[in-house]
């Protein structure tokens, strides 16, 4: 392993986000909603939040 | 692609508490709630697995009824191979992969997030289906239709088990995509793919296999939800092909032994070297035959059909790829063995794990190719000799490499080390248990006794091996209890594990246990094989010169 340079590398992370968790939420009651169509609905919005909240987040 | 705000920014706003963890898109946080989670499945599997082995200790019906007993299997086997086996090793690259190539994080961070919540909410819809109105899934693993179709099987358990696999299939595709790509763009300068870690390797050729392979699953389980609910008949007896299904579901699951396997091969070409002091005997081998079990998992699916009526050449054909799958992995065998001969062994417990896998995979490596020969597998079909094999393929291989591995990382994720005095008790225990269980289960296998069955009759001579097997399986839960005392203890204790507590070789040791957020404050330029390793000895040569 060779020394890495020294000069000043700026460091780029995602910021934290509740997007996945809602995305996630919106395919899984989305799909279970195939069985039950209140939870197919619930599943839908909670698809379209999350997916509007990670097409517009920063980063 | 990780590149979007910089650390210290990032630092003011991060949640805490239990919104940083739900909030994460950190590949590390995600790769131990992949793990925990895992860990959590793996014991209620156990639990499923203890109650098989109770009504099996003697005949007659001991705990539960016939339907209780296929409901119980069926999510054993289930919950093992979906739920703890894959995704534990999905836990471990997600974790160290980005480490050992020495990238910030994965290629897509937030993708990564959501595979690990479809990974979670998947499993949570399998766990409800228990309370579907007739009862969770009866119908094996493998959810061969008739039995899974509405007429054998009308419980919404059954539909709960395909949606909730056909989510956990989105959530590994995903991360199959996300693997492909870090591995394949992040790796850090000098890094080329000859000098990629073989614990890396092995992840990307498995991420390869679950992107090809998951999409046939996925459809599969499509068309029989639309056979039980919509009134095709893609697999009804009349009308459709039964055997269709066969072939879809073991052209995603033959290769899906492979996916739990790999990634355990890699665990243990990294251990094998650094506790036997040597260098891995025949890397580019080891990638190659890798490769090789990679393309050549797609080519065996139909091994499991031998009994179906398959025509002579297809059957032929079958019989040769089999065989010739153990090409490669007899190649790894030799590989790891030279790699410890004439080594300086360190005995400590991930060794110990990585031996018990070298020879309890054999073991279930060679009664396969038994099985590949024609006449042998259609007299040992859908016996106990199967349930043999393909335990000490994934407990005896997957699951040793596993634990393994959380031995020899652990150590790098939490700061401190596991007790070895512990580690080595739950080895032996587990060890014994394990072959316990599972060796005279061959000899139920070529005595007749038929898989699935939740009962037998006491004149059939089955009675001893079947009650040895349960004393077995409940050693093994006592080896499992002890690695969760040691791991307590040891979180108490707090040992203080060092930043590489082996002297590794790959990049995940040159950082701090555990890492920062940001991995490495530098990213490290790579020119060699085992750059922590040669960095560590020429500061060594340095000092002596000074």
């Amino acid at each position: 392993m060779e020394q890495p340079s020294s000069e000043h590398e700026e460091i780029h992370l995602p910021p934290p986000s509740i997007a996945p968790i809602m995305v996630a939420g919106g395919i899984t009651f989305t799909l279970v909603g195939l069985l039950n169509l209140s939870l197919f609905f619930v599943g839908l919005a909670l698809l379209a939040i999350g997916v509007a909240l990670w097409a517009f987040s920063r980063g | 692609m990780a590149t979007a705000t910089t650390y210290p920014e990032r630092a003011v706003s991060e949640p805490r508490g239990i919104a940083a963890w739900i909030t994460t898109v950190d590949h590390k946080r995600i790769g131990i709630m992949y793990t925990v989670t895992a860990f959590i499945f793996f014991a209620l599997g156990g639990i499923l697995a203890l109650l098989i082995r109770t009504e099996l200790a003697a005949p007659g019906a001991q705990v539960m009824s016939a339907e209780q007993y296929n409901r119980v299997f069926s999510m054993h086997g289930t919950t093992m191979i979906f739920l703890f086996v894959i995704p534990i090793l999905v836990g471990l690259g997600n974790y160290l992969v980005p480490l050992q190539i020495g990238a910030r994080d994965m290629a897509f961070p937030r993708l990564n997030a959501l595979s690990y919540w479809l990974y979670l909410f998947g499993g949570l819809v399998l766990y409800a289906s228990w309370l579907a109105p007739q009862g969770a899934a009866g119908v094996g693993w493998t959810g061969y239709p008739p039995l899974s179709s509405a007429v054998y099987s009308p419980t919404t358990g059954v539909d709960m088990w395909g949606l909730s696999i056909i989510i956990l299939g989105i959530s590994s595709t995903a991360g199959a995509v996300n693997f492909i790509t870090t591995i394949l763009n992040m790796r850090a300068p000098g890094m080329t793919l000859w000098k990629t870690p073989l614990f890396t390797w092995s992840v990307l050729v498995t991420a390869f296999m679950i992107l090809l392979a998951t999409p046939m699953l996925t459809g599969a389980i499509a068309m029989l939800a639309a056979d039980r609910n919509l009134g095709t008949q893609f697999f009804a007896a009349v009308g459709g092909d039964p055997l269709l299904w066969q072939h879809l579901f073991w052209f995603y699951s033959h290769p899906a032994v492979y996916i739990m396997i790999l990634p355990a091969m890699g665990i243990i070409s990294e251990i094998l070297p650094v506790f036997s002091r040597k260098p891995i005997f025949g890397y580019s081998a080891i990638v190659w035959s890798t490769i090789a079990i990679g393309v050549l998992g797609f080519a065996t699916w139909a091994h499991h059909m031998f009994a179906t009526g398959l025509s002579p050449v297809l059957q032929a054909f079958f019989v040769l790829s089999t065989m010739t799958i153990a090409v490669p992995t007899g190649v790894k065998m030799f590989n790891w063995i030279f790699t410890m001969m004439g080594g300086s062994l360190k005995i400590d417990t991930p060794l110990l794990y990585s031996i018990g896998f070298l020879s309890m995979f054999l073991i279930g490596g060679m009664s396969g190719v038994f099985q590949a020969v024609l006449p042998i597998d259609k007299q040992v079909t859908d016996t106990y000799w199967v349930v043999a094999h393909l335990h000490y393929v994934l407990f005896g291989g997957s699951v040793f490499g596993i634990f393994a591995g959380l031995f020899y990382w652990l150590p790098k994720i939490a700061g401190w080390r596991l007790g070895e005095g512990l580690g080595k008790l739950q080895f032996w225990l587990q060890l014994i248990g394990f072959n316990l269980t599972f060796f005279p289960m061959h000899i139920l296998g070529l005595l007749g006794m038929p898989r699935r069955y939740y009962d037998y009759p006491a004149e059939r001579g089955w009675t001893g091996y079947n009650f040895a097997a349960t004393i077995g399986a409940f050693l093994i839960a006592v080896a499992v209890t002890i690695f969760i005392v040691n791991f307590i203890r040891s979180a108490i204790r707090r040992d203080p594990a060092g930043d590489d507590p082996w002297e590794g070789n790959t990049l995940e040791w040159a950082t701090t246990s555990p890492p920062p957020v940001y991995n490495f404050a530098r990213i490290p330029v790579v020119d060699s094989l085992r750059p922590v390793r040669d960095a560590r000895l020429r500061l060594q040569s340095g000092s002596s010169q000074d």
